[in-house]
């Protein structure tokens, strides 16, 4: 079974790469909705089943990738003696900007470094570009 | 620019031999065109690279400190490095910490990628989301996690506290392998969107005739993962896993951010090392050293990889 | 005429080496104040660089300077601590250094002994408060009998107590100078009232807070745990008495429970908070740390200096040193705003910025009324110490460091003599690595 499908899989392959240069465009392509696409092929076997899975996966997937920096965002408005302290309920709520107020007085030098750090990076990356394509943009 | 000088040597050898050979000279692209053209790109590979390499290895070769004199010691700096056994501690370490994070991030990424490949609904959020630690960036996340590693008031203790796992109070930053085991799973969860979006690109380029046809034999969907999306995206899997180990080699920020290397030296990086003996002993020419060393063993490892990866013909 | 592959790709290296050969830059000019250069009058711009931790102070400074003189201006360049060895090393190695650095007195002894700071002996010998100066300063500047610098201000470490809690606790602020059986009892009598009072704060997990607080218990003995010559030192670990008493007391308090089990993991972001708070009855700091409590508090703080095993004081003299470095564009320019920076009006308010005034003649009355907390270190400036070594940095104030590793080892592991067994060793290849 395994062999058949392989050589069946290179087959179509070999025609697929054919066509796809010739404008698969004009293939009409089935309207997508709710159905499971691996690629884009509409897969008959999506059941409730996947789906859920998929929602469990992912919000689980979300949850773990986006709590963290969430945390970090709140963390950002907590004054410092919340921040080191065991938090509570209703310390952990406690908000303030104090925080951005002193990251912005002229002594911290950060809009001086953010200054820096735009000039280098678009420096850098024109150079870059015209370094690079120098040489073949005019072959 | 290779052309042009092949065609230069072609010219010259026709000029000192003097035969009646035929010349190929263009006369749409003349060499000193071609020649003026490259010249900015020569220039900065020269300053920039191969001069500073030049210097690297002349300090290489003396004991020049950061303040007064220095004078040349020949190969005493790589004899003494190869004695040194914090040197070869860290080479150990960082061995030992490739090795655990590698296959976790690309597995991890693959995974992620068969989970937002699809055009469900809700599937481009998912992908700014496992994608959006890497843009943020190992530094930042790094000054975060120190402050939620803390015994008693940081998030990851209360969050293990609130399961029952712990109680609370461990001090992951201060201990060896407590924070290598942190570090570990911190750098998977932060480095894994790479993977995703480089294997989800390679997925969207597999074309669909080739699912249709494999649906139509009736194979299942493992079976369609096993036998035609990995074989098929094999190369950007293989450039994963170089890019994720040639980056877990040269790791330094997250070490010097959240342990400096940790308790003595048991969480330090051979770039930690590096930076250490330079900037902290200011001894730049033992670390011009040994940097040359780290040289040759990235390019060893990452030769080995391109091997063990490579196409087979069959 | 054609240019083959070879010629372009041998230019190209020969191009490269002239630039590489180009780029290694010779010794800068050393200055001497015995010249006669030096002693001319000064104009013109000072450059100043300054550390981001004492940056405050030294505004003021600046702006006090720049209003009292009209040809002489200093121009102030702040640098975060953590970069700033490796920033003036640079700038020396580029050929552009400031007039003036006001450093970490700990670092200076590493340039003077590269031969890269100027030889200051005449005028710090002329200065008439030279023999009022602190001596722990002086000796880091000091090499060969020369001299390359002026101090200017000192960060002392002190034992502090709450005068409250130590009546509360019926105990003698005199028994805490005794030794170390003074300050166990005392701490165990404070232990026991309980509540949120602890006896003693430690931030175990700090390398810079452990060698200010714990080395004056050794150095009250006379002792150091490097012998030898800078230069050519070793490490005094094996056979050192009062570091094995000391950490002996250190491990002593940690078992008996007489600190908070935060001390394990703490790292010193907020040094101090407790006892500002009221809720530690003795804690070694610096004032700097105490200064900002409430009023309230502070009125109930006092110190002692921190006492050997059996007697005796010191204290550390760290803090700052300011000095020249050879190939300044303007020393003269220089050396007025050291001298400036050391006069009388300067040091005397000083300890409204949290720091202590490195001249023992501002003890006037009304200077004694305002700050008597720094009377102690200055009526006895000569048990101040700070070690002259090159490795300083790498032996005490790094997270790597074999003395934070030898001290934990020690309080919370497997104990004194195996802490100190495994550090002597370190101790030694340090200092090889450093004095090669």
């Amino acid at each position: 079974m395994t062999t058949t499908t392989q050589s069946r899989v290179n087959a179509a392959s070999a025609r697929s790469t054919s066509s796809a240069s010739l404008g698969a465009t004009a293939r009409t392509r089935p309207r997508r909705g709710w159905k499971h696409h691996q690629g884009s092929v509409e897969h008959p076997r999506d059941t409730r089943l996947k789906r859920t899975l998929f929602a469990i996966a992912g919000i689980g997937s979300a949850l773990i990738f986006g709590v963290p920096l969430l945390v970090a965002i709140l963390r950002a408005f907590q004054p410092n003696a919340v921040i080191v302290a065991a938090p509570t309920w209703t310390t952990f709520w406690s908000f303030g900007v104090q925080n951005f107020e002193s990251i912005f007085t002229p002594s911290q030098h950060l809009l001086t470094g953010l200054v820096n750090s735009l000039i280098v990076a678009i420096t850098a990356a024109v150079v870059t570009a015209i370094v690079a394509t120098l040489p073949p943009s005019l072959d | 620019m290779s052309s042009i000088l092949a065609k230069s040597a072609g010219r010259s050898s026709s000029v000192i031999i003097g035969s009646p050979r035929k010349k190929r000279v263009s006369l749409t692209h003349p060499p000193r065109t071609g020649l003026a053209l490259v010249t900015p790109a020569l220039v900065f590979v020269v300053v920039f690279v191969i001069a500073p390499l030049i210097i690297a290895i002349y300090i290489s070769l003396t004991n020049w400190p950061l303040i007064g004199s220095y004078h040349f010691i020949g190969f005493e700096n790589y004899i003494k490095l190869f004695q040194d056994p914090a040197f070869g501690k860290s080479i150990g370490y960082t061995l030992l910490y490739t090795g655990i994070v590698t296959v976790p991030i690309v597995v991890l990424g693959y995974f992620l990628a068969v989970l937002v490949r699809a055009k469900r609904r809700g599937a481009t959020v998912l992908r700014t989301i496992f994608f959006l630690p890497y843009v943020v960036g190992l530094t930042t996340l790094s000054f975060i996690l120190v402050l939620e590693a803390q015994p008693s008031s940081g998030l990851v203790n209360v969050i293990l506290k609130l399961l029952n796992i712990t109680d609370g109070t461990t001090a992951w930053l201060v201990n060896g392998p407590l924070a290598t085991g942190l570090i570990c799973v911190f750098i998977v969860w932060a480095v894994s969107g790479l993977t995703m979006v480089l294997v989800m690109g390679a997925m969207q380029s597999i074309p669909d005739e080739v699912y249709e046809a494999a649906s139509l034999e009736g194979a299942s969907w493992w079976q369609q993962e096993r036998l035609i999306t990995m074989p098929m995206i094999k190369n950007t899997i293989a450039l994963s896993v170089i890019i994720s180990v040639t980056g877990s080699l040269l790791a330094f920020t997250q070490f010097y951010i959240l342990t400096q290397g940790g308790p003595g030296n048991e969480t330090q990086t051979i770039v930690g090392y590096i930076y250490n003996r330079a900037f902290v002993q200011l001894q730049l020419g033992a670390a011009t050293a040994e940097a040359f060393v780290l040289i040759i063993v990235v390019g060893l490892v990452t030769a080995f990889q391109f091997w063990a990866l490579r196409e087979k013909k069959s | 005429m054609p240019l083959d592959r070879r010629a372009f790709l041998v230019g190209g290296l020969i191009g490269a080496s002239s630039l590489a050969l180009a780029g290694c830059a010779g010794a800068l000019p050393p200055i001497n104040s015995a010249s006669k250069s030096f002693n001319t009058k000064a104009t013109g711009i000072v450059t100043v660089w300054c550390r981001a931790a004492t940056q405050a102070g030294l505004v003021s400074l600046v702006a006090g300077f720049n209003r009292a003189h009209k040809n002489l201006q200093v121009e102030l360049t702040p640098i975060p601590d953590a970069q700033y060895v490796t920033k003036l090393a640079t700038s020396i190695r580029g050929g552009q250094p400031p007039d003036v650095v006001d450093m970490d007195d700990i670092n200076s002894t590493l340039f003077i002994y590269r031969g890269v700071f100027a030889d200051l002996t005449t005028v710090v010998k002329e200065l008439p408060y030279f023999d009022r100066l602190s001596t722990g300063h002086l000796r880091l500047l000091e090499q060969n009998n020369r001299f390359f610098g002026v101090p200017y201000l000192a960060d002392n470490s002190m034992l502090y107590y709450n005068t409250e809690i130590l009546a509360k606790a019926d105990v003698d602020p005199t028994s805490l100078s005794t030794g170390f059986t003074g300050l166990l009892d005392a701490a165990k009598k404070i232990q026991k009232l309980g509540g949120e009072i602890f006896a003693w704060t430690l931030s175990a997990n700090s390398p810079g807070i452990l060698g200010f607080t714990v080395q004056p218990h050794i150095w009250a003995t006379g002792n150091d745990m490097q012998k030898g010559r800078i230069g050519r030192q070793q490490g005094n670990i094996i056979g050192n008495d009062a570091l094995e008493q000391t950490l002996a007391f250190y491990r002593q308090l940690w078992v008996d429970g007489l600190t908070s089990r935060k001390a394990y993991s703490d790292a010193g972001a907020a040094w101090g908070a407790d006892f500002r708070a009221g809720t530690v009855g003795l804690m070694p700091v610096s004032w700097g740390s105490v200064a900002t409590a409430p009023p309230a508090i502070l009125k109930k703080i006092d110190a002692v200096l921190l006492p050997g095993p059996t007697g005796g004081s010191s204290f550390f003299d760290g803090g700052d040193n300011m000095c020249i470095p050879n190939g300044a564009a303007n020393p003269q320019g220089g050396w007025e705003f050291m001298k400036y920076a050391t006069g009388l009006d300067t040091q005397k308010n000083l300890p409204a910025g949290g720091y202590f005034p490195v001249r023992s003649d501002v003890l006037t009355p009304s200077y004694q009324r305002n700050y008597p907390i720094s009377e102690l270190p200055l009526k006895n400036l000569e048990r101040g110490y700070a070690p002259q070594t090159l490795a300083y940095n790498l032996l005490y104030n790094q997270p790597s460091s074999p003395f934070i590793t030898m001290f934990r080892e020690a309080v919370f592991g497997d104990g004194v003599t195996a802490a100190m067994k495994t550090a002597q060793p370190a101790w030694d290849r340090i200092l090889d690595q450093a004095q090669a």
